[in-house]
């Protein structure tokens, strides 16, 4: 069976966005703040606290924004990245880092994919079993924030 | 075995693939390593951040990936707009196939 034209094969990530929101799947309304957010505060990169920048293009924007926690939430994008702790190896250059910050009495981790190019691949909220489960893999930790005194 | 209605998103330049679950699109999700880091079964979560027991999709390098054994066996076959439905392994070999394919044309002089 040969696909569709423009629907077997793979989409790219603003396309994805486009359709889902014409499909009613997510609100204009989210994504549009969320560009907005993106003209604001996200387009010229995010540092992390070791003092690099991580790039954000529009296509990882939305690619990230399709967890419901993070399109209601589209501050938690910047705030993973600043709030970085951990940064492990991994393969083909990238890089993971992890990350917790809290708001309100609710504390929050991310893991965090970046490219070689300091590039965001990916961004997900995780929980502590997930943070347990990825350090067991044993990536080498080439950063780690010094504890506060 | 239930049949997962399925689209891809990928991003060539940094090789990120996402084969994703349309009916779950937008939901809460949480990764579910396997394999290497950036290799994840997506689980869905609901509103109590609890997980549901469905899979919202399967992130991973697809041009680079060759765990093969790590991948989950999941009772659920894919199908993509247009295409039979297939188990995961299948679905993601042949993409893998026709995406290798894809950059070679791209890269090769006209």
């Amino acid at each position: 069976m040969e696909p569709e034209p423009g629907r077997g094969s793979a989409e790219p990530p603003r396309e994805r966005i486009e359709r889902l929101v014409a499909e009613g799947q997510m609100p204009r309304a989210a994504v549009e703040q969320v560009e907005r957010l993106w003209q604001e505060r996200l387009r010229h990169g995010v540092t992390m606290p070791n003092g690099e920048l991580v790039r954000i293009t529009l296509d990882d924007l939305y690619h990230v924004i399709v967890d419901s926690r993070i399109w209601r939430h589209p501050e938690r994008i910047e705030r993973a990245i600043a709030h970085v702790f951990e940064i492990r190896r991994s393969h083909s250059g990238r890089r993971q880092a992890f990350s917790r910050w809290t708001k309100g009495t609710k504390a929050l981790l991310a893991s965090i994919i970046l490219e070689p190019g300091n590039r965001l691949w990916s961004l997900h909220l995780i929980d502590a079993k997930r943070m347990r489960r990825y350090t067991r893999r044993g990536g080498e930790i080439i950063w780690r924030q010094s504890e506060r005194p | 075995m239930e049949t997962i209605r399925a689209t891809i998103e990928w991003t060539p330049e940094i090789d990120r693939f996402v084969l994703w679950n349309d009916d779950l699109a937008g939901r809460a999700f949480v990764p579910e390593p396997f394999g290497d880091v950036t290799d994840n079964l997506l689980l869905e979560l609901d509103e109590h951040e609890q997980e549901t027991g469905r899979i919202v999709g399967v992130e991973l390098a697809i041009l680079e990936f060759d765990r093969w054994d790590d991948l989950p066996k999941l009772d659920l076959l894919w199908q993509l707009p247009g295409q039979e439905p297939l188990p995961l392994d299948e679905l993601l070999r042949r993409e893998q196939r026709r995406l290798r394919q894809q950059v070679a044309r791209a890269a090769s002089p006209a």
